[in-house]
């Protein structure tokens, strides 16, 4: 269990943390309302004790901002206030307990244990599995008739197993809930203990899997079998009728089964490359006319095989780009040597989804992909003709016919867009189309009509643009640059067209970027939070640097931004600790700073940052420079896994 | 609780390895993984799975095979099958049905909705 205690007054954070601890949970202690804040953001918690009166933002503040963001675990206030409108205000804050200084430390353990089995297990006080019990008040353990005598973290440990029966926890999720901060040791810690805690369970006769090992993941409690379920008490059997009605899984299996089913896709990569040789080696004796009945097998049964696994690690894209192979390779007599220029299309864009591989993203679904707004010259085809032949390719289209229909298409793209950003949700929008196609040639189209266009192409999220124009001069390749994401085609036929388009939608599958930003100004944390996260951007943002450490190897981020002046550590002080580690050798570092002047940005670089950007830029050009070093970073990771490995 | 035993036959190692995983982490099933029709059939008599995921397109014994072997068999005639296929033409999933089978799940399957689909296919 872990515990974040944010109090401003050393002694008495102190005394409950010496409390907290004896009672074997794991705490961080925060002094004032912002650092807890922080904190919260960064680990998960089991409980919050908060404080009324704290610097920075006070705890009825803090309270109320929990709630904002829903986070729902139980929140214990603590106060010399002893005034009934202060209880109130914290309790509608969303506080689930008060208590008022002074106060016994008994009183206060006792309210916590309250509060964790309200929050974690209604039903008993004394956890079961089996033959096993567990009882929270007297923490004594024991299997049958015979007691466990355990160490402090294997009995935490087993609680922890006990009151999450169902749940399979990482090696990682475990430090997160029985380590503090300032402990942090490796995975390895957990893994000795885990050994410990089984050996003294198996000396008492209970199963040697009783605490079980799930393959790439971590541990979950074994499941019971039918005799000892009946004796079993409730909390199994609950569990186990919750189950029988097939309800949907909970949002933290389902993360658990992602992340086991990332940590697998590195393992069966190779089988998908050798898939993708087969494809490739027969689209190549295709081109040549030199396509054999084996090569061909091979290649068809590949593609089949890619598109079932791809679709169940996580990559729709690829599952479609598989797909869209299999079928045009569906007969022999009628794959032509033609053929081959719009497969080698789809076989690079497939080749791309393998390499970056399954989003490690957290939230529940995966981000939605734009639909490709699709400007075609009416010179050179009608809008219904390429509708026509992109469904026969699988894509879905919109034939967008005036501004109205456009501006329907945009607010369909942001509405979803945002509902993703918004996290789980019930809320279900209509699907978007592959491809919104409209009927316009650039060359002639005049600026009023122009600048419409541009603004609604890059409203967040922006749209992407393919322009297909029968002039191919600099003067219309000026007008179509200036709705900004867009490529230009000259004189396309509809078979390039697709290819472009499919092409651009895997592009388009964007993973969501980790960021760090230590900076001691909480207005300017604020504002890059307003700045990066319409962009999809996970942020963590930290005001203290001496928290930095404990953060950075939790949030684990693909990007820093250090502030470059600090009270207590400076901004090049990370910078150097940071490229001290081998791990931590290729993290793209952006210093951003009030101070423009050339000794400070040597400076910077003389540290190892990778940029160096001035505050007063406008947040669209620090988004493209921040961006900039993040697709630098991917590129370099995806092309070194050595490196890669080093940041996993 | 009685854990549910799922007997997995596909030749593809990583759609075996990854449907494992998500059959363990949501539902909590005991997985049983055979390679091949022929494995499948074995491990079928010997363990006695709930239920058999069986996928259609497979080298050697294809799945239609397997199942009828496995229908012919008193001790696992009366295993409810499922199908896995990436085969889901109509006129296809009609044929697939008189074969008496108690669902077909098409690939790629939704990872997180597989447990909960094989459950559903069970209670019917």
């Amino acid at each position: 269990m872990r515990i974040l205690l944010v109090e401003d007054d050393d002694t008495i954070a102190a005394v409950l943390e010496k409390g907290l601890a004896s009672e074997h949970y794991a705490v961080d202690v925060a002094q004032d309302g912002q650092m807890g804040w922080q904190l919260i953001n960064a680990f998960d918690y089991d409980l919050v004790i908060l404080d009324v009166v704290l610097p920075e933002l006070d705890g009825i503040q803090l309270c109320q901002r929990l709630r904002d963001h829903l986070y729902h675990m139980p929140v214990l206030m603590l106060t010399a206030l002893d005034s009934s409108n202060r209880k109130i205000a914290g309790l509608n804050a969303g506080a689930d307990d008060y208590i008022t200084k002074p106060f016994e430390l008994d009183e206060i353990l006792a309210r916590i244990r309250v509060l964790l089995r309200r929050a974690q297990a209604p039903v008993l006080s004394m956890l079961s599995w089996g033959a096993l019990q567990l009882n929270p008040n007297t923490q004594d353990v024991t299997y049958g008739d015979q007691a466990l005598s355990l160490t402090p973290k294997e009995y935490r440990l087993l609680e922890l197993f006990l009151r999450n029966q169902s749940r399979v926890f990482s090696r990682s999720a475990i430090l997160d809930s029985l380590w503090n901060c300032e402990e942090a040791p490796g995975e390895d810690t957990v893994t000795a203990h885990m050994k410990g805690l089984r050996r003294k369970l198996t000396a008492v006769g209970a199963p040697p899997d009783l605490i079980k090992t799930v393959y790439g993941v971590g541990y979950r409690l074994k499941p019971l079998d039918a005799d000892e379920a009946r004796s079993a008490p409730v909390l199994g059997k609950e569990l186990a009728d919750e189950q029988a009605q097939a309800a949907p899984p909970a949002p933290q299996t389902v993360q658990q089964t992602k992340a086991a089913l990332r940590s697998l896709w590195q393992s069966v990569k190779p089988q998908h490359e050798e898939r993708l040789a087969a494809i490739k080696q027969a689209v190549e004796a295709l081109a040549a006319n030199q396509m054999t009945a084996e090569l061909y097998h091979r290649a068809h049964r590949a593609a089949h095989n890619l598109k079932g696994a791809l679709g169940v690690f996580g990559l729709p894209v690829g599952s479609e780009l598989a797909q869209l192979i299999e079928q045009r390779l569906a007969d022999r007599e009628l794959v032509l040597p033609g053929d081959s220029p719009q497969l080698q299309r789809w076989i690079a864009a497939l080749e791309r989804e393998i390499t970056r591989g399954p989003s490690s993203r957290d939230r529940w679904d995966a981000q939605p992909i734009l639909p490709l707004l699709v400007l075609i010259d009416p010179d050179l085809m009608l809008p219904h003709d390429l509708a026509k032949a992109a469904k026969k390719q699988g894509l879905t289209t919109q034939v967008i016919s005036d501004h109205r229909h456009l501006r329907l298409l945009r607010s369909q793209a942001t509405a979803t867009y945002q509902t993703w950003l918004a996290g789980p949700s019930n809320k279900t929008l209509p699907p978007l189309p592959d491809l919104g196609i409209f009927s316009c040639a650039i060359d002639t189209v005049d600026e009023v009509v122009l600048d419409k266009l541009s603004a609604l192409v890059n409203q967040v999220p922006p749209l992407p643009v393919l322009i297909g124009s029968a002039d191919g001069s600099l003067k219309s390749r000026i007008k179509a640059a200036r709705l900004g994401h867009s490529t230009f085609l000259h004189n396309p036929d509809i078979e390039q067209i697709l290819g472009c388009s499919i092409d651009l939608r895997s592009h388009l599958q964007a993973t969501t970027a980790k960021v760090l930003v230590v900076d001691d100004d909480p207005h300017m944390l604020a504002t890059l939070r307003t700045i990066l996260e319409p962009w999809g951007v996970k942020l963590t943002t930290l005001e203290h640097a001496p928290q930095f450490w404990a953060i950075l190897q939790r949030f684990s981020p693909d990007l820093l931004i250090l502030d470059l002046e600090m009270p207590e550590f400076s901004g090049l002080d990370l910078c150097r600790v940071v490229r001290q580690t081998p791990a931590w050798h290729h993290l793209p570092i952006v210093f951003l700073s009030a101070h423009s002047a050339p000794p400070h940005q040597h400076a910077a670089m003389l540290a190892g940052a990778n940029d160096y950007i001035d505050k007063s830029l406008t947040g669209s050009d620090l988004i493209k420079r921040l961006f900039n070093q993040l697709k630098i970073h991917r590129s370099s990771c995806s092309s070194c896994p050595s490196s890669k490995a080093l940041l996993n | 609780m009685k854990t549910k035993r799922v007997l997995i036959i596909d030749d593809e190692a990583d759609i075996r390895e990854a449907t494992q995983m998500c059959l363990e982490i949501i539902g909590d099933w005991t997985v049983i993984l055979a390679s091949s029709g022929y494995e499948g059939l074995a491990k079928a008599v010997d363990e006695k799975p709930d239920v058999i995921l069986l996928d259609i397109m497979m080298p050697g014994m294809d799945g239609l095979t397997t199942m009828q072997r496995l229908r012919e068999n008193s001790d696992t005639a009366q295993i409810p099958i499922i199908l896995l296929t990436a085969k889901a033409q109509s006129s296809e999933q009609r044929q697939f049905n008189q074969l008496g089978i108690a669902a077909i799940i098409t690939k790629p399957y939704d990872p997180y909705n597989l447990s909960n689909q094989i459950s559903a296919a069970l209670s019917r």
